[in-house]
């Protein structure tokens, strides 16, 4: 299950511009979706953030 | 009720494209088979492989996410995507059933078609590339 946020100007799944829905979309649906623009992942930033921080953890260990 | 198409939704992939389609046919055939032998009076048919498709014309948009990232992507893949239409939009019931094709295909697309001062729309056919054909669902989905 993925948390995404619908881009452009059109509905996505019957979700509004702007609104945000959890959805099992499958692989191949969500590349197109994100690629074309029409809803953008809200939880990647949040696993690039604990990357980034594990990152930092791993930087100040050495 | 007689029914007057005022606002059907049109879902192509997930993407609701209602508000840039201007017509809409959902077509589910059978070929017909002549059946007939010696005896008969009359010719008899039977029904043989089964087409479905969904077609419709649509005004062309190049922003993005918009008609034609939606159609020119699908056009150019090999795997299969979801097309619906539900005749009034909203929620689907046994009185406002939606017509769908799970496994649909896009076999061309014409992103430029009109002449010098036509508003841009093009001819789209969705066609079936799955077993279940045209499914009418009377129960909205989870």
């Amino acid at each position: 299950m993925g948390k995404y946020r619908v881009k452009g100007s059109h509905r996505f799944l019957g979700h509004e511009p702007g609104e945000e829905f959890e959805a099992d979309l499958d692989e191949g649906q969500e590349k197109r979706a994100v690629a074309r623009g029409s809803i953008s992942r809200v939880n990647k930033k949040s696993a690039d953030a604990e990357d980034t921080k594990a990152e930092k953890a791993e930087k100040e260990k050495e | 009720m007689k029914k007057v198409l005022r606002d059907v939704q049109i879902t192509v992939d997930g993407v609701d494209l209602s508000d840039h389609f201007t017509s809409i046919t959902v077509e589910d055939a059978a070929n017909e088979v002549d059946a007939t032998a010696f005896g008969s009076v009359y010719t008899s048919a039977v029904k043989g492989m089964r087409t479905a498709q969904i077609s419709g014309t649509v005004q062309q948009d190049f922003d993005t996410a918009s008609v034609d990232d939606t159609l020119s992507a699908l056009n150019d893949q090999e795997t299969t995507f979801e097309v619906e239409v539900i005749p009034d939009a909203g929620v689907i019931s046994a009185t406002n059933p939606g017509y769908r094709i799970a496994e649909a295909q896009l076999m061309g697309y014409s992103p430029l078609s009109g002449g010098v001062g036509d508003l841009s729309t093009t001819d789209i056919t969705f066609t079936n590339a799955g077993d279940a054909g045209v499914e009418r669902i009377i129960v909205p989905g989870p």
